[in-house]
């Protein structure tokens, strides 16, 4: 098996800002990768250096065995790799056609563009129904489900998901997943971030969790879940011990 | 097909390109038929409409100029510099004026870099009064504040300036038109909706914006270039005239703004509005705050233009003929 996208010894941030201290992870082919961690352990900026959108400080990251950091942004979108960003950043003042049209801009795609498009609405036949509205007078589920189709309509082999259950309603998130699964059958390689580690289990097979600009904790989804190190990322070490503590204390 | 439809060209093609055909004829036959009054009006509407379609055409992009006069006074001193220095006649002498303002103009979308919004527009306002500065101390290029006069042994006819502009606002508007239905201008449309977005979909915003800023520098300077063949006398403060930025921009803010008939319509009723308040009112006194009064009122009750507010007018009516027609059909 060789990895799709390997990442090593990533160091990236704002100005003096340094977000990212160490971030090493890989995405093999066909697979589905979970990223979780708090806010601000640095999911985001982590997509944001593999689309392209910053630079990174140090470390290397490889799609497909060749190396990325000298493509620019919209390069990156070339070779294979889409992003849909977080909070969905549809084009709120053009249809849902005109948004789904867009994302099959670059060459290869512009070239299988009724095809995917096909592929596409059978995926979310919501969006077939919208077609002609206005993306930004739709819900926030359906906004999701848009900016997911306009990232597939980009043929991408690397599928980047910011967030998807942002903002979502449980059934809404259900069906988002859902669609995520279908995707992963079809074989594109998928890099999720998640806050909702429930949703992001239920489709992923392995996963990272950040802490502080590092990797605290790798492995298959069993082994995330079962060490209890997720949530050791998400809210603390000793948090029930010294809730629990304060709550006895209180109590008596 | 629906994408057609949003971007704002309801009539399908062959009607567009018939109305464009039509204008073409007009351009040509009234200021050969007309008095020297038509020929003058024709001239400022032709400038007028090229100044709305090219300013529409940067902000479309998301690119917002307060400095159209840039292009239009590099046009201007390209032509005349390129007759009194080289003894280039009229027509020749507007490639070259195209050609600069398209080259400023590119520079410009580089050097700008990442500015947007207003930071954008304040380094357009100073571009346009630097080069006004610049012009004003190189006398011996431009003739100083002092002005220059064109050759007037080059001079063309009225009529033909007068038939060159309007035809080439009819030229530039076909343009702007057969560019809405490329991807280039969904390209522009994505980058002023959200840049960001728009990179990850593959767009390049700098080969956009440079192409995209060179056009509308080319089509203003062609208005600038034939202007001063025109009017036969140039200087800075004529070239670089706030005045022409202004009527870049209120012609696509009053007609419809980042639509294809906005400009267009925006334009001609700029000129019409000058033109009927100057004949009740008189050439001084009153009559350019009437103007003023009536473009602020339009604005205000009009957010969407005049094309914008005919359209939602015309919706009930459109929509009701549908249905009667669906009916039609039904029983």
């Amino acid at each position: 098996m060789t990895a799709l996208l390997e990442i090593a010894g990533l160091r990236a941030g704002y100005q003096e800002s340094i977000v990212l201290e160490d971030i090493s992870l890989q995405v093999q082919i066909g697979e589905v990768v979970a990223l979780l961690g708090a806010n601000g352990a640095g999911k985001t900026t982590t997509m944001r250096v593999i689309t392209g959108l910053i630079a990174a400080l140090g470390g290397t990251i490889a799609f497909d065995g060749e190396d990325l950091s000298r493509l620019r942004a919209e390069r990156r979108v070339d070779v294979g790799i889409a992003l849909c960003p977080e909070g969905r950043q549809v084009f709120p003042n053009m249809s849902v056609m005109e948004n789904l049209l867009l994302g099959s801009f670059c060459r290869h795609a512009r070239a299988r563009r009724a095809a995917t498009l096909e592929l596409v609405q059978e995926l979310f036949p919501r969006l077939t129904e919208r077609s002609a509205q206005k993306a930004g007078l739709m819900s926030g589920g359906e906004q999701q489900m848009l900016a997911i189709g306009r990232a597939l309509m980009a043929c991408p082999r690397l599928l980047l998901l910011d967030e998807p259950s942002l903002g979502l309603s449980p059934r809404m998130v259900q069906l988002v997943f859902g669609a995520v699964a279908k995707i992963a059958e079809a074989g594109i390689s998928i890099l999720v971030v998640e806050q909702n580690a429930q949703a992001a289990f239920s489709v992923a097979r392995r996963g990272y969790v950040l802490a502080g600009g590092r990797v605290a904790a790798a492995g298959t989804i069993a082994e995330l879940a079962r060490s209890g190190q997720v949530e050791q990322a998400f809210i603390g070490t000793d948090f029930f011990k010294r809730e629990g503590a304060a709550c006895s204390k209180s109590g008596a | 097909m629906n994408a057609n439809r949003e971007s704002g060209s309801p009539t399908s093609l062959p009607i567009a390109l018939l109305c464009y055909g039509a204008a073409a004829v007009a351009a040509v036959a009234l200021p050969l038929a007309g008095s020297p009054l038509a020929v003058n009006l024709m001239l400022r509407a032709g400038s007028i409409v090229m100044l709305a379609i090219s300013w529409n055409l940067a902000a479309n992009a998301g690119l917002i100029s307060l400095g159209h006069s840039t292009f239009w006074g590099l046009g201007s001193y390209a032509a005349l510099l390129m007759g009194n220095r080289f003894g280039w006649p009229f027509l020749p002498s507007i490639l070259p004026a195209m050609a600069l303002g398209a080259a400023v103009a590119a520079l410009l979308a580089v050097i700008t870099g990442r500015l947007r919004g207003i930071y954008f527009a304040i380094a357009t306002l100073a571009l346009s009064e630097g080069l006004r500065v610049i012009a004003v101390m190189l006398p011996d290029l431009t003739g100083g504040g002092a002005g220059l006069f064109i050759d007037q042994t080059l001079r063309p006819e009225p009529r033909l300036t007068a038939i060159v502009t309007a035809l080439g606002a009819v030229c530039f508007a076909l343009l702007a038109h057969l560019l809405s239905r490329t991807p280039f201008h969904y390209a522009c449309r994505a980058m002023r909706n959200n840049e960001h977005a728009s990179q990850m979909l593959g767009i390049n915003p700098l080969r956009f914006r440079i192409t995209v800023l060179a056009l509308s520098g080319a089509i203003a300077a062609f208005a600038g270039g034939v202007n001063i063949w025109y009017g036969g006398f140039l200087d800075p403060d004529i070239g670089f005239d706030l005045h022409i930025t202004i009527l870049a921009q209120i012609g696509p803010i009053l007609g419809g703004i980042h639509t294809l008939a906005g400009p267009i319509i925006g334009g001609l009723a700029t000129l019409l509005i000058a033109e009927l308040t100057r004949m009740w009112f008189g050439e001084q006194g009153y009559s350019l705050l009437v103007y003023g009064a009536i473009l602020i009122v339009s604005i205000m009750y009009m957010p969407n233009g005049i094309y914008g507010t005919l359209r939602r007018l015309c919706a009930p009516w459109t929509k009701r003929r549908a249905a009667a027609k669906t009916a039609l059909v039904a029983s």
